[in-house]
């Protein structure tokens, strides 16, 4: 008698450790950035936990509050007279980190925990960093040439409308 | 939808602005549509949540910093994906493998393009009925122009023929925000023969009259080489076939007669239908499955014996091989268990008409062939079809693959139901060997030769 035993593998749709370390790293570097005030480092620091436990449980919930939390402690850091350049890298690892713990979540959800998917989030994660790199140099050169005495107000007057502009792009 | 999926929703509904919408899109083969991820709506929040503490607090850093989160709102927006161009390649390390094989499965593609892939994911289209046992056939990757790659994987072959389902891609643009999903066609296939065992069982057949010699005891005297009986001499017959020792000792003439051994014309009934097709448990093996494990058995050994061997089936498409006994039949025998679609899982809901096969079975079938059917007897259906074959005079032999299980309640009573046929089958002079499916199908046979009824 031929019995064919098979063994089915389960599909285990939890993402990568690629995804986490690729989430875990920025988010440290965004808390390192809120560094000269406390309160905010405490928060930043629970908030990488909250990151990394909603990676791993591929919850896109947790992710968000996560980097939303991260998010506010760079703000709150920022608002308490953080230089200007750890603002911004702290703003910049944030939005990596979120995009790679989302990304990562849908990938593993698309493909499998099994399946080579290192390449494909490296590449994504490189293109994010460089992008926030880019706008955050652009940014700061820009700001360092222009603040000079122009009211806080006006600029973000600036920055709500180029909000609006970059929707109406999208028609 | 179910309760489940309903609240699952309606959950996802209350982060809109958050939730990269799922891939949900169906596309057909050779065919490809564009969607939006909608990963970046979030980053906004970010921003205007930046610019109202920039302004609360008059800090410029933080002005600076919604700058970066519209950015990113813009970058979400602006990137569009590349036109898509991929060759891919199948390659499959057998295309005939035996049950139980592992058959290694690569893929390699190509990106054709002129531009570079920054986001590829692949589903290989395995097939319907395939297991994938080791690697996975998915692979996330970026591709340069010109670059291929390769996913190897390796699925268990089972019987039948497999063919590979259409290949999906999704392409991404470097934000992710939109991505392309195709569908590639790709027509592989392979098919699973199982061989005909080597012949060790010993089939019963019932006792049987007809003019060829075969090794089917008849309930005859004649030519033959075991004893049968003696009886008066008669003038004509051979010398060598009398009874010296009985002559001598009565001064009679007496003639020895051997029992006649004859050839038998078989059809194998199967009992295909999809509602049949149940099974005790997982990792116990479909009775469909079981029903030609068993019918490749009985098969081999019947026609190295000399016997005429048809197969027939209980199935919505017309399953008939008339019997003979030639090499060229067997090798027409396997192909037939192995691939006719009569033996691929099919719709559930098909009516298959039991009586009507029966009824052609009958007028295809000379009028001494006997019948062995392989079912699990799960219904009444070809309970009554078989006593009407044997009433008809084809002499059927039951083997049936039991199925129940008695976890429940409701399993143990089509238990009860099915054993009932049986001893009614049994009862009527029909052979049933009720094979339990952690037994060897030679035992359960063996029962039936041993003329135990229960």
């Amino acid at each position: 008698m031929v019995a064919v035993n098979v063994d089915y593998e389960t599909f285990d749709d939890s993402p990568s450790p690629t995804g986490l370390v690729l989430t875990v790293v920025p988010a440290a570097v965004a808390a390192l950035a809120s560094a000269s005030f406390l309160p905010a480092v405490a928060v930043a620091l629970l908030a990488v936990l909250v990151l990394t436990v909603g990676v791993r449980n591929a919850s896109r919930s947790l992710v968000t509050l996560g980097a939303v939390v991260l998010f506010g402690a760079v703000l709150v850091a920022g608002a308490s007279d953080a230089p200007l350049p750890f603002v911004l890298v702290g703003a910049g690892a944030t939005v990596v980190a979120w995009d790679a713990g989302t990304n990562a979540i849908t990938v593993g959800r698309q493909l499998g925990a099994v399946a080579e998917t290192r390449r494909l989030q490296l590449v994504h994660s490189l293109a994010t960093t460089g992008v926030a790199a880019v706008v955050g140099t652009v940014g700061y050169g820009a700001f360092r040439l222009a603040t000079g005495g122009q009211p806080t107000a006006g600029v973000a007057l600036l920055l709500l409308a180029v909000l609006l502009f970059s929707y109406l792009l999208d028609g | 939808m179910s309760g489940e999926q309903m609240a699952f929703h309606e959950m996802g509904a209350e982060f809109p602005e958050f939730d990269e919408t799922p891939t949900e899109l169906v596309v057909g083969p050779g065919d490809a549509a564009d969607h939006q991820t909608k990963r970046w709506f979030g980053v906004s929040a970010f921003a205007l949540l930046a610019l109202a503490v920039g302004v609360f607090t008059a800090q410029g850093g933080l002005l600076l910093a919604s700058a970066l989160g519209m950015a990113f709102s813009g970058y979400g927006r602006l990137t569009s994906p590349p036109p898509v161009n991929l060759a891919i390649e199948r390659t499959i390390s057998d295309a005939r493998p035996n049950p139980a094989d592992e058959v290694t499965v690569s893929l390699t593609v190509t990106n054709d393009g002129d531009r570079p892939l920054p986001d590829l994911r692949l589903v290989d289209g395995v097939p319907d009925r395939a297991a994938v046992t080791g690697g996975s056939p998915r692979i996330a990757t970026a591709l340069r122009s010109g670059e291929s790659t390769t996913i190897q994987y390796t699925i268990a072959a089972t019987r039948g023929v497999h063919e590979f389902e259409p290949l999906t891609a999704i392409v991404r643009d470097v934000s992710g925000a939109t991505e392309r999903i195709a569908s590639v066609e790709q027509g592989d296939a392979f098919a699973c023969e199982p061989d005909l065992p080597s012949p060790t069982l010993d089939v019963p057949l019932r006792p049987q009259t007809t003019q060829y010699t075969g090794r089917t005891p008849a309930d005859a005297g004649g030519d033959g080489v075991e004893f049968y009986a003696t009886r008066e001499y008669r003038m004509g017959d051979p010398m060598s076939r009398i009874d010296w020792n009985q002559t001598a000792k009565t001064g009679d003439m007496r003639t020895v007669e051997h029992r006649v051994e004859r050839s038998v014309t078989v059809a194998l009934l199967i009992d295909a239908r999809p509602s049949a097709d149940v099974s005790p448990g997982a990792g116990a093996g479909s009775t469909l499955e079981r029903n030609l494990e068993a019918a490749r058995e009985v098969a081999a050994s019947l026609l190295a014996e000399g016997h005429a061997v048809g197969l027939a089936a209980f199935s919505e498409h017309d399953c008939w091989l008339p019997p003979a006994a030639s090499d060229n039949h067997r090798i027409e025998l396997r192909e037939t268990l192995a691939t006719h679609p009569a033996f691929s899982p099919g719709d559930e809901d098909a009516d298959v008409s039991v009586f009507s096969v029966a009824q052609r079975l009958r007028q295809r079938l000379p009028s001494d062939a006997q019948v062995i059917l392989f079912s699990p007897l799960v219904d009444d259906f070809v309970f009554r079809t078989t006593v009407r074959l044997d009433a008809h005079g084809h002499r059927t032999t039951v083997v049936s693959p039991d199925p129940t299980a008695a976890d429940t309640s409701g399993h143990r009573l089509a238990s009860v139901e099915r054993r009932m046929r049986i001893t009614r089958l049994r009862r009527r002079g029909l052979p049933v060997a009720d094979w339990a499916f952690d037994e060897s199908l030679a035992h359960a046979m063996a029962r039936i030769r041993g003329g135990r009824s229960v």
